[in-house]
C-alpha cells in the first residue's frame, strides 16, 4: 500500500462519510469533495472559440417536413398557375420520388390559404394565417425561405438534418455541442429531447437521432417522456420511501469509498457521484414537469393543451423551464408534417397544435429576458412540392417531398431579428437567391454558440470528423446580429 | 509529485489522465502515447514516430488524394518527398536539414509561409519538429506502413515462459518496472468467468477453486470455462456488434426481421471452436463454397445484416448500392482494420486507398439476387432468403433468413463520382481485386467473394491474424495493444507492443484456434495480476498501457443484466432461439414507430424469456432495448468494434430503479432468506454470491445496520413492503397472455370500425392481480378510426367498459378506482360475433360513439393501454385472445399485425414461503439491490 495515496483517499472517504452521516443531502455540499469529484463531467472540449451569442438552444423540430408554400413561402403569383403543369425549365432534371414520378401530370397547387402580411424589421412577412400568432412574432424572427438537402426521403433527411449525415451512426447536433461545450447545469441532462404527435400521417422517429456516435455515450440526447416516469427508471418503486433511497445511496457510497479506497481507482468516485446526480434529478425532473408554480396568464398563453403531458403545448412550456436551468441542448419533435393526402385537411390541424404555443414560447422567452441568449430553430427535413400529389381541386390537394427548396426560422441568441434571408423562385422550386445548405444551418447554429464548425472535431476510425461533414459550408454571416 | 497526485484523484476519466500526462512531456496531439519513445530516447522508428505526425498534420494536401494535392507534393512517399520540385528544392534533403523545404516550411513564423497552414487550425509541436529535425538529419528513411508488412515472429528464447509476459515485461523493465502480484483466487476465477462466459462464478465455484491445492489449479477452470457453452454467448457478444446484427430493419419501417439462426450460427461457431479463417470464408461467401451446406449458407447472413428501407419511393438503385457499401465498409473494419469510408468518395488523404479499390472491392458484393422493396414491404426476410432452423439445438422453428446469393453474372461496376449512386464514371471500370496496397489477388483463385475470402485469410494478408488477434486481446485486456481496434491505417494508432502483436498473430495464422489463443492470453501473468492501481507507474504509464497491473473496468450492458439474472437465480439458460422481449418501460417503441411497422409495438413476453441472457434479447434497431443503450452498446446501425464506457446518473436509475433489476432482488432476497443461518451469515452469503468475496466486517457493519432500520420501517408500513414486492411477475405461472390484433389495411374505409375482444377462460394462480396492459398503436390508429367522430380513449375506458360488458354478460365485477377489478363466472366458449346482435359474445371494446370518446374535440388522445390495469379475479382469469378492429361490415381484418394488444397475466405471483414476512423480504429485498448496484458488483477487477 502506497501511504500517500492511502492519505488522500481517506481523506476523501472520510468527507464523504461525514457527509452521509448528516442525513446523506450534504454529501456533495463540501468544496474539497466536489473538487475531487470533479471527474463526473466530461471535460468540454472546446468550451468555446469566441464569446458565444446563445447559451442553449430550443430546436424545434416539424417532423415530416411542412409544406413552405402554404406557410411561411408566399406565392400569391402561381394561382395563375392552377392546374397547369410544371414547367419542365423550372423541374430541371431533379430527382422525384417514387410516389409521385409515375403521374402522368405534374399540375401546380396553389396554396388554397390566406395570407397575412406581419410587420418586421425589414419590409414585412408574409405568414399563413395557420401561423397567425407565430407571423406576429415577425418582428422577432429570421425566416430563411432558401433551405435546401440532399435527402429526398424522411429517414435520410431527417437523420441528415440532425446529424450532419444521412446513414444512421453519426453524432446527433446536441450531442457534438455536449462535447463541446460541456454542461451548464449539476441537476439535469445537458441535452434532452421530447417528442409531440402530429395529426397527420406520423413518420418514424430513431434513437439514433439524438444518439452520440462515436462520441463519448454521456452525450446521447435524454429523452423525456409524456407521463409519470419522464426519464427512463427515475421514479422510485412503489412502497419506497424517499429515505429508504437516501439510505441506501449512503449504503453504497460508504462501500464504495472502501473499495476505491482497495483498487485505487478514480472511477468508483465518479460512479458515487453519478448516484448523487441520480438521485437529485429524482427531484429536479419532478420539479421540472410540476407547472403548479406557473401563473394562470402563462398557462394560457401557452392554450388549452399545456396541461396535456407529450402535447407540443406541454413540451414548449418544458423548453422555457429547461431553458431557465439551464439544459443546453432542448430538442423538441413534433410529428406528423407529411402531408402527401391532403394538406388542405391537415395542415390547417397541424398548424393549430403548434401556432399557439410556439408563439407563446417565443413572448414567454422574451419577457424573462431569455430569448437574446437562447436561440430557438423551427423548421423540418425538407419542403414539399409546388405540384399536386393525387388528385387536384382547389380545396383538395397533396404535396410530395421537395428537397430542393424550403424555409426555416431562426430567432434569439445572435440572430438578426425581423428579417428573411434568401429567396425561392417563382414556383417555390428552386433557389433564386442566397442558398442555405444543411450544413450552412449547423455551422450558423454553433456560430451562434460560440463554436467554429471547422474546428469542432472528433477522431474516430482516423479521421476527424465533424458535424458540417467535408463539403464547404458556412455560417450565414448576414443573419448574425 | 503530490500534485500529480492531486490531480490523478482529481480527473476521472483515464483519457484525461492521459491527456495531461502528453501535455506535461509536452508532446500533446501526437495523437497516441508513445511509450517507447518516452522510455528510449535514442531510437527513432518512421512508423511509430514520424509517420503519424507527417498524416496528422500534411497528407491531407500532399498525400496520397490525388484530386486535393497541393503544389503537386507528396510526402507519403519517399520518392516524391525527396525529389526536387519545379523550383528546384526538394522537401526532404536527406542528412541535410536546412536545406529541406519541409524544415524551413515547419519552424516558418511567416503566416504565408508556416506548414501546416494556420487555416488547417494544426500545429507541430515542439517535440514534433525536433523529431521530424533528428529523422531527417538520420537519412529521412521511409518504411512502409507497419501494418502493411506481414507479421514475423520476434525470435526469442522463451524456454517455459508465457510469450505475452515476455513482451510485456521487457517494456516494463524498460520503465523500471515489472508485473504485480498475482490477484487472489476469488478476484481472479470472477474476472475469468465473466471474461470467457460472460457470467460470475458462483460460491461453490469459488470455493472449490480457493480450496484446490492440486497444481494446475487454475489452468483446469480455465479448461471448464472454455469448453462451457455460455463461451460462444459471451463471444458472440462481440461479433454482433461488429457485424451489425438486428432483428428489425432500420430506416422508416424498421421492419421485423428473422435472422436470429445466424446469431446461433455464430454463438456455435465459438462453441465448436471453428477455426477462425473457416468462421470468415463462411460468413463471405458460404454460398460458394463446393456442396455447400445449409448452415455455410446460413452464415453469410453476415452480409445481409446491415439494415434496410423499404420507404415507400426510395430507389432500387440507390439502396442496392448502399447496401454493398456497408458491406466493404463492415468487410474493411472487421478483417482489415481499415476505413474504407472516405474512399467512397475520393482517393483516400491517409491511407494509400485509391477511389478506385472502394469499387473493386464494392464489385465482390453488388451482385447478388437481392431486389430492393421500395413498397413497404413488410416481410420478415427479403430474396435471397433460406428457410432454415437454428443450428442448436431449439424447438426446429424454420425461419427465413436473408443470405447472399451470387447472379448470374457480375454486375458491371465502375468508380462512381462523389460517391453518387447515379454517377458512375464510366471511364473508371474496375474489376475484383483486393486493395492494391495490400498485393494481388490469390493466385487460382476464383474472381468471385470465396476468392475474396480466401485471400483475406491467406498469409497474403498482412492484416487479418493482427486485426484479430488485436480485437480479441481487447476483449480480455479491455484495450487493444493497438488501441483503434478498426484502423490499422497510417492515422491508427502505433501499437503499444508491437513484437507482441505480430508473435500472436503469427501464432494464431497457424491454426486459427481462438480458443487456444485466448487460452494463452489468460493464463499469463499478465493476465493473472492484481488490478490495485499502481502509484509507481502513475507518471511513466498514467493509461497503464504498459500493464504493470490488470486493467480494471466496467462490465458491459450484457454481462450486468445476465450477472444480476444469475446470481438471483432468476437466468434461464438455453441456448439459441427466437429473440425474446423482456421487461422495458411502455412505450418505447410505439413512440417512434412508423405506421404499419412490424415493430411498432413491443409485446411484453413471459415466462422463461423474461429471463434469458441479453443476447437473446429483441434488437430494434430504431429504439434498442433501453439497458443496453444506457451501458454504452452501440445501436448497430453499421459496424462497431469497440464500445467507449460511460458512466451516467441514467446508469444508476437503470440498475436501481428497472423492474428487471428489481425483480431480481427480490428473488435473491427470498433465497438468501431461505439459508438457514444468522442475520450475518446471511449478508455474507448474499454479498458473496454477488460480488465474489467476503465482505470486510464494516462493509458488513453497514449493511447490517441498514437491514434493521429497512425492517423497522416496513413493520410500521407493511402496505409499502406489499407495494415493493410487486415488482416483477415471478415466479408466475409462466403463461402470459398475449392478445395480438389486427388492424384493417384501408383504414379511410373503416370510419365505422369498432373493436373487440375474445374471451376465454384459463386457470389462474390463487389470490394474484392480473393486469392488461398494452401499447398505443401509434398513428395509424388515429388515421384509421378517427373519422369524424374522435377516438380518444384509454384503457381505463376500455378495461372497464370489458368489466361492465362483463358485468352484463356475466356477473359481477367490482370496480376499485383506477384498478378495475372483476369478479365473474365464465365458462368455456370462446366468445366473438357481431356487436350488433345483442344474442352474439362478442365484447365490443369501443364503438365508436361520441358518447364513448373521453373528448371527442381531441382526436389525438392516445389509445393507451398501459400496464397498471388490475383484474383481480378469484381462481378464474380471463384471457383476451384477439383485440382488434372490424370494419364497418364486420369483414376480415387485412393488414399485418399492427395494433392493439394486451396480456392478462399475474402482477405479482410471489409466493411467500410460510414463515417468511413481507416485511423482512422487503428489508432483504432493499439490501439485495444495494449490493446490486456495488461499483464492485458492475465492475471486474
Amino acid at each position: 500500500m502506497d501511504p500517500l495515496r492511502d492519505r488522500l483517499l481517506n481523506i476523501n472517504r472520510r468527507a464523504l462519510l461525514k457527509g452521509a452521516g448528516a442525513g446523506g443531502l450534504g454529501l456533495l455540499g463540501g468544496p474539497a469533495l466536489g473538487q475531487l469529484l470533479a471527474g463526473e463531467d466530461p471535460v468540454p472540449a472546446v468550451r468555446s472559440h469566441f464569446a458565444p451569442k446563445a447559451k442553449r438552444i430550443i430546436y424545434l423540430f416539424q417532423e415530416g417536413a411542412p409544406s413552405q408554400i402554404d406557410t411561411f413561402d408566399h406565392k400569391p403569383g402561381l394561382n395563375d398557375f392552377y392546374d397547369k403543369d410544371l414547367p419542365p425549365s423550372v423541374r430541371g432534371s431533379q430527382r422525384l420520388t417514387g410516389m409521385t414520378s409515375g403521374q402522368s401530370r405534374l399540375p401546380i397547387a396553389p396554396s388554397s390559404f390566406n395570407f397575412t402580411h406581419h410587420a418586421n424589421r425589414q419590409n414585412g412577412l408574409w405568414v399563413s394565417d395557420l401561423l397567425r400568432r407565430t407571423g406576429e412574432m415577425a418582428g422577432d424572427l429570421c425566416v430563411i425561405k432558401s433551405m435546401l438537402t440532399e435527402q429526398i426521403n424522411h429517414s435520410p433527411a431527417v437523420t441528415y438534418m440532425q446529424t450532419g449525415h444521412q446513414l444512421p451512426g453519426r453524432p446527433s447536433m446536441g450531442a457534438w455541442l455536449s462535447y463541446g461545450l460541456g454542461s451548464a447545469n449539476k441537476n439535469l441532462p445537458n441535452f434532452v429531447v421530447m417528442i409531440s404527435r402530429g395529426r397527420g400521417q406520423m413518420q418514424a422517429l430513431f434513437s439514433h437521432l439524438w444518439g452520440a456516435g462515436f462520441l463519448p455515450g454521456q452525450h446521447q440526447g435524454v429523452q423525456f417522456r409524456a407521463g409519470k416516469d419522464p426519464v427512463l427508471f427515475l421514479n422510485d418503486p412503489p412502497g419506497m420511501s424517499r429515505a429508504d433511497r437516501r439510505k441506501m445511496l449512503d449504503m453504497l457510497a460508504d462501500l464504495n469509498a472502501r473499495q476505491a479506497e482497495v483498487a485505487g481507482d478514480t472511477e468508483v468516485l465518479a460512479r458515487i457521484e453519478q448516484y448523487e446526480m441520480a438521485y437529485r434529478m429524482q427531484a429536479s425532473v419532478p420539479d421540472l414537469t410540476d407547472f403548479s408554480d406557473e401563473s394562470k396568464e402563462t398557462l394560457e398563453m401557452y392554450g388549452p393543451d399545456v396541461k396535456k403531458p407529450g402535447s407540443y403545448a406541454f413540451n414548449c412550456l418544458m423548453a422555457r423551464r429547461m431553458a431557465e436551468r439551464d439544459v443546453r441542448f432542448i430538442q423538441l419533435y413534433h410529428r406528423g408534417w407529411d402531408h402527401h393526402g391532403s394538406v388542405t385537411r391537415d395542415l390547417p390541424l397541424q398548424c393549430q397544435d403548434v401556432d399557439q404555443p410556439q408563439a407563446a414560447l417565443l413572448k414567454d422567452l422574451k419577457q424573462r429576458g431569455l430569448l437574446d441568449e437562447t436561440l430557438v430553430v423551427w423548421g423540418g427535413e425538407f419542403g414539399r412540392t409546388v405540384y399536386c400529389q393525387g388528385k387536384l381541386t382547389p380545396q383538395q390537394y397533396g404535396r410530395d417531398h421537395h428537397p430542393r427548396c424550403f424555409s426555416v426560422w431562426l430567432a434569439g441568441g445572435g440572430i438578426k431579428p425581423g428579417i428573411t434571408y434568401g429567396n425561392s423562385c417563382d414556383f417555390s422550386y428552386n433557389i433564386a437567391e442566397n442558398p442555405v445548405t444543411a450544413h450552412d444551418l449547423h455551422a450558423t447554429i454553433l456560430h451562434c454558440m460560440g463554436i467554429d464548425h471547422e474546428r469542432l472535431t472528433f477522431r474516430s476510425r482516423g479521421l476527424d470528423f465533424k458535424l458540417t461533414g467535408v463539403e464547404a459550408a458556412n455560417p450565414i454571416t448576414d443573419i448574425l446580429g | 509529485m503530490t500534485r500529480d497526485v492531486a490531480w490523478l484523484l482529481a480527473d476521472g476519466g483515464v483519457s484525461r489522465r492521459g491527456q495531461r500526462w502528453i501535455a506535461l512531456l509536452g508532446i500533446a496531439a501526437l495523437g497516441f502515447v508513445n511509450i517507447a519513445l518516452a522510455t528510449d530516447e535514442s531510437t527513432l522508428s518512421f512508423s511509430r514516430d514520424i509517420s503519424p505526425v507527417l498524416s496528422e498534420n500534411c497528407f491531407a494536401c500532399h498525400g496520397p488524394d490525388a484530386q486535393h494535392r497541393e503544389a503537386g507534393l507528396r510526402l507519403d512517399v519517399q520518392k516524391n518527398a525527396w525529389e526536387e520540385s519545379a523550383t528546384g528544392q526538394a522537401a526532404i534533403v536527406p542528412g541535410d536539414v536546412e536545406a529541406s523545404a519541409l524544415w524551413q516550411r515547419i519552424i516558418a513564423t511567416d503566416p504565408d509561409e508556416i506548414m501546416p497552414p494556420t487555416s488547417t487550425h494544426k500545429t507541430l509541436t515542439t517535440a514534433q519538429k525536433q523529431l521530424i529535425r533528428r529523422w531527417i538529419e538520420a537519412g529521412a528513411k521511409y518504411e512502409e506502413h507497419w501494418a502493411f508488412i506481414p507479421p514475423v515472429r520476434s525470435e526469442v528464447r522463451l524456454g517455459d515462459k508465457n510469450p505475452i509476459d515476455f513482451f510485456i515485461r521487457k517494456q516494463l523493465a524498460a520503465a523500471n518496472s515489472d508485473l504485480s502480484k498475482k490477484a487472489d483466487r476469488e478476484t481472479l476465477l470472477r474476472r475469468l468467468s465473466f471474461d470467457l462466459t460472460g457470467l460470475p462464478p458462483t460460491p461453490e465455484e469459488l470455493d472449490r477453486f480457493v480450496q484446490d491445492s492440486v497444481s494446475g489449479a487454475y489452468e483446469r477452470q480455465v479448461e471448464r470455462l472454455l469448453a462451457s457453452p455460455r463461451f460462444g454467448e459471451q463471444m458472440a457478444a462481440h461479433w454482433l456488434d461488429l457485424a451489425r446484427y438486428s432483428d428489425s430493419n432500420g430506416y422508416l419501417q424498421d421492419v421485423l426481421r428473422t435472422g436470429w439462426p445466424w446469431r446461433d450460427w455464430v454463438i456455435n461457431a465459438f462453441n465448436q471452436d471453428m477455426p477462425f479463417d473457416q468462421f470468415t470464408i463462411e460468413q463471405l461467401a458460404g454460398d460458394l463454397l463446393p456442396d455447400a451446406q445449409p448452415d455455410q449458407v446460413l452464415a453469410t447472413a453476415f452480409l445481409r445484416n446491415h439494415p434496410i428501407s423499404v420507404e415507400g419511393g426510395t430507389l432500387a438503385e440507390e439502396y442496392l448500392n448502399e447496401y454493398a457499401s456497408d458491406r466493404v465498409e463492415t468487410v474493411g473494419t472487421v478483417f482489415l482494420g481499415l476505413t474504407f469510408n472516405c474512399c467512397r468518395c475520393h482517393d483516400h488523404k491517409f491511407d494509400a486507398l485509391p477511389q478506385k479499390d472502394y469499387y473493386s472491392l464494392l464489385s465482390y458484393f453488388n451482385s447478388s439476387t437481392e431486389q430492393h422493396k421500395g413498397d413497404s414491404g413488410t416481410a420478415p426476410a427479403y430474396e435471397p432468403f433460406i428457410e432454415i432452423d437454428s443450428p442448436l439445438e431449439t424447438d426446429g422453428q424454420v425461419v427465413g433468413v436473408m443470405i447472399m446469393d451470387e447472379g448470374e453474372t457480375p454486375r458491371p461496376t465502375f468508380v462512381l463520382k462523389r460517391g453518387q449512386y447515379d454517377q458512375p464514371d464510366e471511364s473508371q471500370p474496375v474489376s475484383r481485386r483486393p486493395p492494391g496496397v495490400l498485393g494481388a489477388p490469390l493466385e487460382g483463385a476464383p474472381a468471385d467473394r470465396l476468392g475474396l475470402a480466401r485471400w483475406l485469410v491467406s498469409k497474403q494478408n498482412p492484416l487479418l491474424a493482427r486485426v484479430t488477434v488485436n480485437r480479441l486481446w481487447q476483449n480480455i485486456f479491455g484495450r487493444g495493444l493497438v488501441e483503434s481496434v478498426d484502423d490499422f491505417g497510417v492515422q491508427g494508432t502505433y501499437p503499444s507492443h508491437p513484437e507482441l502483436l505480430d508473435y500472436l498473430a503469427v501464432e494464431y495464422q497457424k491454426t486459427w484456434r481462438t480458443k487456444q489463443l485466448l487460452r494463452l492470453m489468460v493464463t499469463s501473468e499478465t493476465y493473472q495480476q492484481a488490478s490495485t492501481a499502481r502509484l509507481d507507474l502513475s507518471q511513466v504509464d498514467p493509461e497503464n498501457r504498459l500493464l504493470g497491473y490488470f486493467p480494471r473496468r466496467r462490465l458491459t450492458a450484457e454481462q450486468i443484466r445476465d450477472a444480476a439474472l444469475f446470481t438471483s437465480g432468476l437466468l434461464v439458460e438455453k441456448l439459441g432461439g427466437a429473440p425474446v422481449r423482456p421487461y422495458q418501460p411502455p412505450g418505447l417503441w410505439s413512440e417512434k414507430a412508423n405506421p404499419g411497422s412490424t415493430t411498432g409495438i413491443f409485446v411484453r413476453g413471459s415466462g422463461d424469456d423474461l429471463y434469458r441472457r441479453s443476447i437473446y434479447t429483441f434488437h430494434k434497431r430504431n429504439s434498442p432495448p433501453p439497458t443496453m443503450s444506457l451501458f454504452d452498446a452501440p445501436e448497430r446501425n453499421g459496424c462497431s468494434a469497440r464500445r467507449s464506457p460511460t458512466n451516467t446518473p441514467l446508469q444508476a436509475l437503470a440498475t436501481l430503479n428497472d423492474e428487471q433489476h428489481l425483480e431480481c432482488a427480490k428473488v435473491l432476497a427470498s433465497r438468501t432468506l431461505k439459508l438457514d443461518g444468522t442475520t450475518n451469515e446471511r449478508l455474507v452469503s448474499l454479498f458473496r454470491r454477488v460480488t465474489g468475496r467476503n465482505p470486510s466486517s464494516q462493509d458488513l457493519g453497514v449493511l447490517a445496520d441498514g437491514l434493521s432500520r429497512f425492517q423497522s420501517r416496513f413493520q410500521s408500513a407493511p402496505n409499502d413492503a406489499l407495494a415493493l414486492l410487486k415488482q416483477g411477475v415471478y415466479p408466475g405461472d409462466g403463461t402470459t397472455r398475449l392478445v395480438s390484433v389486427t388492424i384493417p389495411d384501408d383504414t379511410k374505409t373503416n370510419a365505422n370500425g369498432y373493436a373487440y375482444a375474445t374471451i376465454k377462460p384459463v386457470t389462474l394462480m390463487a389470490n394474484a392481480e392480473y393486469l392488461i396492459g398494452g401499447e398505443d398503436t401509434n398513428a395509424f390508429w388515429d388515421a384509421d378510426i378517427s373519422g369524424a367522430q374522435g377516438n380518444a380513449f384509454t384503457i381505463n375506458s376500455a378495461a372497464s367498459l370489458v368489466a361492465s360488458r362483463y358485468a352484463k354478460e356475466f356477473g359481477k365485477p367490482t370496480i376499485e378506482g383506477q384498478k378495475h377489478a372483476g369478479r365473474w363466472a365464465v365458462g368455456n366458449a370462446k366468445f366473438r360475433a357481431d356487436p350488433t346482435s345483442e344474442s352474439s359474445k362478442t365484447i365490443p371494446l369501443f364503438d365508436f360513439e361520441p358518447a364513448q370518446v373521453a373528448d371527442p374535440q381531441d382526436r389525438r388522445g392516445p389509445l393507451n393501454l398501459t400496464i397498471g390495469n388490475l383484474f383481480r379475479v378469484g381462481n378464474r382469469d380471463i384471457e383476451i385472445t384477439e383485440l382488434g378492429l372490424h370494419d364497418a361490415n364486420g369483414g376480415g381484418f387485412k393488414g399485418g399485425k399492427v395494433g392493439l394488444w394486451a396480456v392478462a397475466e399475474p402482477a405479482t405471483g410471489l409466493v411467500i414461503d410460510a414463515g417468511m414476512d413481507p416485511e423482512e423480504l422487503a428489508s432483504w429485498m432493499l439490501i439485495a439491490s444495494t449490493v446490486l448496484n456495488l461499483d464492485e458488483t458492475i465492475v471486474q477487477d
